[in-house]
């Protein structure tokens, strides 16, 4: 089996341990990014058990190539051609059938030990920003740092590349209060995750080989435990991130109180929700709207929406029910914005501001939205093959 | 109030559909109702057709508030 990120093994908290003691005194920019850099090589080198030498001539090939984005005449070039390397090498990580028929399976192991869907989603971030001329090109330690944090491997948040040029080279010093909410914030996650979560598997889950009412009491607990799994990844790493002194963004706010599909998307997930935004919703929306002269906006954001979540299925996996959970989020919100609009030309801005005030009306789209996730994340691990065969 | 500014506010005040709307340089999304993602890039063409500027997509994305949008288009004009 290759070796993955493992929170319980010691050798994960012995790196962030270290990470810690050699970061913090530092007050030196470009020593600290050489550092981190060094740091984030060494857990891959340890925790991985991957040889520096692929994995820095990997980083090296996505420098070079970041680098020369910027130069004129040869940008577009070089876009296309790393955009399109970037997406094959995606498709042979997520569909390893497909590498092992290609002969080129030496590179799963290393794309499925650093966790690539996330690296993939940080270059495609990093390339768009660097090419439109939004920020520099990063230096060699900097593109170690941005595309293979230790901490937020496994699961992510996905910082944007402009909030990472964006941190200053030398943080603030952390004060008594905030390293005690960073060791607050990673005690949360490990009992979220480790205590949490895993009783309501161990105890409530069946995979759903179950039918009748208790199928809909384990469709209510599967969301759940997804919620608290995930999140606590998130929590750690904020939590890490704040004793390390690196910016690591928030990733959810309640989500199970979202009123509607789009509400939802601005509490779950919301790293990934705002590289849809920054990555395919806008670009999208605004190229197609300036076709339209901002005519049609309806059936543009409808456009938009589709797009955008039918490839952030794809992105979670190359499958049929990965599939249908991205045209189940993509309906949810179209409709949901379809019902705005209709409302606003109904009621007019001030109606509609007081009808979303009315408790019951607020309580009763929680309940829906929160049934609709919990729903369509069914889909995702539903036992199909059982059911047909 | 800066010139721009105070056209950037017409703007505001056309595209939310609400005369009484007044922004300043630290107002952003937070602080009206319906400055979601979809009137973020309404708002954003009815900024270009009126400064007749063009934004990339980094930039539209990378707005926070008013003042950012300001700066934008004054760059943009510059």
């Amino acid at each position: 089996m290759n070796p993955t990120i493992d929170l319980t093994t010691p050798g994960f908290w012995l790196v962030a341990l270290l990470a810690m003691a050699v970061m913090t005194p530092i007050t030196h920019g470009a020593l600290r990014r050489w550092v981190w850099a060094c740091v984030n090589l060494l857990f891959i080198a340890w925790m991985l058990r991957l040889r520096v030498v692929e994995v820095v001539a990997g980083v090296a090939v996505a420098h070079l190539a970041l680098r020369l984005l910027t130069c004129r005449g040869w940008g577009l070039l070089i876009a296309l051609g790393g955009l399109a390397s970037t997406v094959g090498l995606f498709v042979l990580h997520k569909l390893p059938g497909v590498s092992q028929g290609m002969g080129t399976s030496v590179v799963n192991p290393l794309l499925l030990a650093v966790g690539f869907s996330y690296v993939f989603l940080r270059l495609i971030d990093a390339g768009r920003v660097i090419y439109e001329g939004g920020r520099a090109p990063p230096d060699l330690p900097s593109t170690v740092n941005y595309l293979l944090p230790f901490h937020m491997l496994a699961a992510g948040p996905i910082q944007s590349y402009e909030d990472f040029v964006d941190q200053p080279a030398i943080p603030k010093p952390i004060s008594a209060v905030e390293a005690l909410s960073g060791v607050e914030r990673i005690a949360l996650g490990l009992f979220k995750k480790f205590v949490v979560a895993y009783m309501i598997r161990k105890v409530f889950l069946t995979e759903f080989y179950v039918t009748g009412p208790y199928f809909l009491f384990e469709v209510q607990l599967h969301y759940l435990w997804i919620y608290l799994d995930f999140s606590a990844y998130s929590d750690i790493a904020v939590g890490i991130g704040r004793l390390m002194g690196v910016h690591t963004p928030e990733n959810f706010d309640r989500p199970y109180l979202a009123r509607n599909m789009i509400d939802f998307w601005d509490r779950w997930h919301i790293s990934l929700s705002l590289w849809v935004r920054r990555n395919l919703f806008i670009p999208v929306q605004l190229s197609l709207a300036r076709r339209t002269g901002g005519k049609r906006a309806l059936m543009i954001a409808t456009l938009a929406f589709t797009v955008s979540f039918l490839l952030c299925g794809l992105w979670h996996g190359i499958s049929w029910p990965f599939f249908a959970w991205g045209a189940m989020h993509a309906f949810g919100l179209v409709v949901t914005n379809a019902y705005r609009y209709w409302l606003t030309r109904r009621l007019g801005r001030k109606g509609v501001k007081a009808y979303k005030e009315k408790l019951i009306y607020r309580l009763l789209a929680q309940l829906g939205t929160f049934q609709y996730v919990a729903f369509s994340l069914v889909i995702i691990v539903y036992p199909w093959k059982d059911l047909w065969s | 109030m800066s010139q721009t500014l105070e056209q950037l506010n017409e703007v505001f005040q056309d595209v939310f559909e609400d005369d009484d709307l007044s922004v300043e340089a630290q107002t952003s999304a937070k602080d009206i109702d319906d400055w979601d993602s979809l009137m973020h890039v309404n708002l954003v063409l009815a900024v270009e057709s009126r400064f007749d500027v063009r934004f990339t997509s980094t930039e539209v994305a990378g707005l926070k508030d008013v003042g950012e949008l300001v700066a934008l288009v004054e760059k943009k004009q510059a």
